[in-house]
């Protein structure tokens, strides 16, 4: 937080500015008047994101900035903890290579919170299903249950499972920018340069996670699944063990949709829990890389993480642009093969060993992507182009236009193949794809191959199929004598064991001859070769800082479908560098009654555009409608939805939750536990509570340092 | 949580003597200037966290006649103030048997308060409720505004009406490290050493119970300020081990010191323990008269301005008058507190 001039935090003089600039609301805010709003760039229920400008005075003026304004928690219980952990944790982390929380504002007339960040220009990589977004779908579907008498549990798992898998790593910008724009390979400085830095940014958060593995989080449920729900009764211990064990895999998240569905209420903010308390687990999952795009720190990669993927990318663009439906060019083969820890009973397995060794082996398949990443950048092709599933028939178009009965059946339907998570055509053909390039794996070469369950399983399929020899270097286009092609085939290792890590990889010396890796990767390493021009972000540029499209004639406020349609990765808005008249009415009370219309619109826009993956049309009355209810529903916190019991003495049961884990042979104190939120229906009680035993015992080094 | 070596924490609050001194200082010269230019210190709170001075009386009359009237207290005083509400932040937390983690993280968010404001100018009960209420959020232990208010009977608003203010003051660095978990980390670290030297790991037990206790003595005096939390857990493990004699420190220090390559030296270690041991054996709470007399006067500098707006005060001081209770606190659980506090006070404190 050091470049910036006055209005730092905590600040007392600050503070007293502020309070002058309060007395008089006509008025911009203080810190706001230092920013030239540019546009919005990203919406969602949490909030906006907006891109701006730093304004002359400032030494860093004309630095870009995105600046994320929560909106003002719901339940009238002061700031809303997701803000807080964001902001906690950002401002703990610094590194050049993770995105930079630059100031934090908060505006006064309507108590938010405004997140100042820098601003990355580039998605290299973007990680969609941020948790961000199933919020956000949650919301509007959450509309129509209301009276349908379905659960929110049955949505919920329905959308994770429809959502999550595909999260990897998804959408490459530059990459296809090149491949079909510019027609020519990234030169090698550039390729050099992003691989560096991608490694360096997750070398650093590999360590933290590993530092913060004694955070983990600890599912526990105790209490047998409701009997009059046959289809519970025979994954239930699975699913409860695997995701303890699976938590920062891309798995897990169906079975985490599985445990937390069996239970029927509050859902979503627990999963918004748990994913906020995990984030250093997941990161590496929903991480999206971002390359900044201008300024002193151009070319510079930067890892944004905690959601703001999303935040960035999704509203103005239809999903299915993202090749969202089912990517999994890049997952590693151990995960294709179903690598799982299985645990032999529920709860007793539970230590930070296991922890972390799951950590570990995420990480590894996290380096498998990475190279995949590299032979991309190399190629312009994606390494392993595995046969998509094309998602039968868009399952949102269903949700919007026909009835809760099909809706039903789609989600019972879908709670199957979650059970089985059986080996699918697609995994298959995906490992068919790699075997073709990397030739086939033996036991020999990989020792904990036959423990992998679909390898055991298919016998016929993978072991029977004969693959030639290695052929990765004519892929490529490498030699196998370079360095280049040795860094690559240590990241394609199959043994996940074998594979190398980043902080190797840093080391490799493929970095250390020429061209060096640099911080820009943009610029041209030789001066007679041109920098590639990419494509910049689409700006909102009708947008204001409080959410409210500004009411100007000349410039008619866009409706949901052209935002969504029209934007697309290439498309450069023209009127991006117009300087834009700031709305007079900031710091105003919110109830403007020609303010407000806009503002519905366009928050809908990006609703519309973000549940509608196919890009079908939406149904403007539908969605107005939900809309509407939407906002009813916020007006009435006191209106529960069926199926959301109020939640009762949270004490009492966090009590009584901790004697079970400690009767389930756990030997835990109460003052151990630190609930991180728990929950209870007549037949589940799921604690995810922090074992602080555990952070101990991980956490030695740390905690004897002083 | 993550790494204390690059922690905010580390990087910017902690402090020297010196410093904390003059930022003492600063806030009470900046309240008593406010006193004089416009009567009171008491600034108004809005939900948002902003603040105004109230408007200067019209009234000059009275106004002058008022000014006269009304004290400031000193720094001492305001030390004397503080202290007693670090010690309620220690008791209500107790009293909601929240684990010690939230006490500590909220005791360390109210000392960062003070830092930058006198307590003339933010009541000191509310500024240790919102840190309370604050420190749940924080440590994923949430606890409902309105909950918390209504087990100490307390108006949860103005916790709520605090809250942005702090989270500001704070600079919304929010993660803290206490000394218990190195406490914990530390007494882990001590059986190997128990039982390669003398073989007395049962009594570790005992051990890290005391020093847990003499952890809240420290927390209340500005040592969080001034060290890291694993030398102030060291500090009150040895001031527990010359109780107990379970093991021999210093050689318990020296073989620490040969592992890590730290950049203290034992005797640089040693002298920090013993300011944190004078510290801790400084601790003054004020007898039940001279808190009284202190927060008459923090009454009467904060009241002033504050006639023309707000039922809430009207009604509190109605309150206040009814019990005769100058500290505003509420009835029952707070006069529960109090009789703790005067028990307490002579069993803990005065060892």
């Amino acid at each position: 937080m050091s470049n910036r001039g006055g209005g730092i935090l905590g600040n007392h003089h600050h503070l007293q500015q502020q309070q002058q600039q309060h007395n008089n609301p006509n008025n911009k805010p203080e810190w706001l008047q230092q920013y030239d709003l540019i546009g919005k760039i990203g919406e969602g229920t949490y909030g906006l994101v907006f891109l701006a400008r730093i304004k002359p005075p400032s030494p860093n003026r004309g630095k870009s900035i995105a600046i994320k304004k929560f909106k003002q928690s719901k339940d009238g219980d002061g700031v809303s903890p997701t803000a807080i952990r964001e902001i906690m944790l950002l401002r703990e982390i610094t590194h050049e290579n993770v995105v930079k929380l630059v100031n934090v504002h908060i505006n006064p007339a309507d108590m938010s919170l405004y997140l100042a960040f820098d601003y990355a220009e580039h998605d290299l990589y973007v990680g969609i299903a941020s948790l961000l977004f199933v919020d956000l779908v949650m919301e509007i579907l959450s509309t129509f249950v209301q009276g349908s008498g379905m659960r929110m549990s049955h949505l919920y798992s329905y959308i994770f499972s429809s959502l999550f898998p595909p999260f990897k790593l998804l959408g490459q910008e530059i990459i296809r920018y090149h491949r079909d724009k510019v027609n020519q390979a990234v030169n090698q400085y550039t390729v050099k340069s992003l691989l560096w830095q991608l490694l360096n940014g997750l070398n650093y958060l590999h360590r933290y996670a590993l530092k913060l593995q004694g955070q983990s989080l600890l599912l526990v449920s105790l209490f047998p699944p409701p009997p009059h729900i046959p289809y519970y009764h025979g994954f239930f211990a699975a699913v409860i063990g695997s995701s303890i064990e699976t938590l920062s895999h891309q798995i897990s998240w169906y079975d985490l949709a599985c445990i937390l569905s069996l239970h029927s209420m509050m859902f979503h903010v627990c999963i918004r829990n748990f994913f906020m308390m995990s984030t250093c687990f997941i990161l590496c999952e929903i991480v999206s890389l971002k390359v900044m795009g201008e300024g002193e720190e151009q070319g510079v990669v930067k890892i944004a993480d905690f959601g703001l993927a999303r935040i960035y990318q999704a509203p103005l663009k239809p999903l299915a642009d993202n090749g969202v439906v089912v990517t999994i060019w890049y997952r590693a083969p151990e995960l294709l093969l179903g690598a799982k820890h299985y645990t032999s009973a529920v709860g007793i397995l539970i230590s930070s060993l296991i922890l972390a060794r799951l950590t570990v082996s995420s990480y590894e398949s996290d380096m498998w992507a990475v190279g995949c990443i590299f032979a991309e950048l190399l190629t312009l092709k994606p390494l392993f182009q595995g046969a998509e599933v094309k998602a039968t028939p868009n399952p949102f178009q269903l949700l919007v236009t026909n009835t809760k009965l099909l809706l039903f059946v789609l989600i019972i339907l879908c709670y199957f193949s979650v059970i089985n998570t059986s080996f699918t055509f697609s995994q298959l053909d995906q490992l068919d794809k790699i075997f073709k390039v990397l030739g086939h794996p033996t036991p020999e070469k990989w020792s904990t191959l036959v423990n992998l369950p679909h390898w055991q399983q298919d016998v016929q399929h993978i072991q029977g199929h004969k693959y030639d020899n290695t052929a990765l270097y004519s892929v490529v286009h490498l030699s196998p004598k370079t360095p280049a092609y040795d860094l690559l085939s240590k990241m394609l290792e199959y043994d996940p064991r074998k594979r190398i890590t980043a902080a190797q990889a840093l080391e490799h010396e493929y970095f250390k001859t020429e061209p060096l890796p640099g911080r820009n990767a943009f610029v041209p390493y030789r001066p007679d070769e041109k920098a590639v021009n990419y494509p910049t972000r689409p700006v909102d540029n009708t947008a204001d800082f409080e959410g409210t499209a500004s009411i100007q004639p000349s410039q008619p406020v866009q409706s949901g479908n052209a935002v969504s349609g029209n934007m697309h990765g290439s498309h450069i808005v023209p009127n991006r560098n117009m300087p834009r008249q700031m709305p007079t009415m900031v710091g105003m009370p919110r109830m403007q009654p020609q303010g407000m219309a806009p503002y519905n619109m366009s928050s809908q826009a990006g609703v519309a555009g973000a549940m509608n993956p196919g890009g079908m049309p939406m149904q403007r009355g539908m969605a107005n409608q939900a809309h509407q209810q939407q906002q009813m529903r916020r007006k009435d916190p006191g209106m529960g939805l069926p199926g959301y019991p109020q939640q009762r003495s949270r004490r009492s049961i966090t009590l009584q939750a901790a004697a079970d884990i400690r009767a389930m042979g756990l030997d835990l104190e109460i003052g151990h536990l630190t609930p991180i939120l728990y929950n209870v229906n007549p037949y589940f009680v799921i604690v995810i509570v922090k074992l602080s035993n555990s952070e101990l015992l991980s956490n030695d080094q740390n905690l004897l340092a002083f | 949580m993550a790494d204390f070596q690059t922690s905010t924490h580390r990087a910017k609050w902690i402090f020297t003597q010196q410093e904390l001194i003059e930022k003492y200082r600063a806030a009470n010269q900046r309240a008593i200037q406010s006193l004089e230019k416009y009567g009171t210190t008491c600034l108004e709170i809005d939900a948002d966290g902003s603040f105004s001075y109230p408007k200067s009386q019209k009234d000059s009359d009275s106004n002058g006649d008022k000014k006269s009237r009304a004290k400031p207290l000193s720094v001492e005083e305001e030390l004397v103030l503080r202290v007693f509400y670090e010690y309620k932040i220690q008791v209500v937390c107790g009293a909601f048997k929240f684990p010690h983690k939230i006490q500590a993280t909220a005791l360390t968010y109210y000392k960062r308060f003070y830092l930058c404001w006198s307590v003339m100018e933010h009541h000191p009960k509310t500024v240790m409720l919102t840190c309370i209420y604050l420190a749940c959020k924080i440590e994923e232990n949430h606890v409902s505004a309105e909950e918390l208010g209504k087990g100490i009977q307390q108006d949860h608003r103005m916790i709520l009406d605090n809250e942005m203010l702090v989270l500001q003051s704070l600079g919304f660095d929010l993660i803290v490290y206490t000394p218990y978990r190195s406490i914990e980390g530390f007494i882990n670290d001590m059986e190997d050493f128990c039982y390669a030297t003398n073989g007395q790991v049962d009594m570790l037990k005992d051990l890290c119970q005391l020093a847990i206790l003499e952890a809240d003595k420290a927390m209340i005096t500005d040592a969080p300020l001034l060290y890291p939390p694993g030398q102030l857990a060291l500090a009150v493990l040895r001031r527990a081990n010359d109780e107990l004699r379970v093991l021999d420190f210093e050689r318990y220090l020296r073989s620490i010191l040969s592992r890590q390559q730290s950049e203290h030296s034992i005797s640089e270690l040693i002298q920090a323990f013993s300011v944190i041991d004078s510290l801790i054996e400084r601790i003054k709470l004020g007898d039940e008269e001279e808190m009284k007399r202190i927060a008459k006067k923090l009454k009467s500098c904060q009241d002033f301005g504050s006639r023309d707006d707000s039922k809430k005060r009207e009604k509190k001081s109605k309150h206040k008058s009814r019990r005769g209770n100058e500290m505003q606190t509420t009835p029952a659980a707070d006069a529960e507190y109090e009789q703790e506090w005067t028990k307490g006070k002579g069993k803990e404190f005065n060892r």
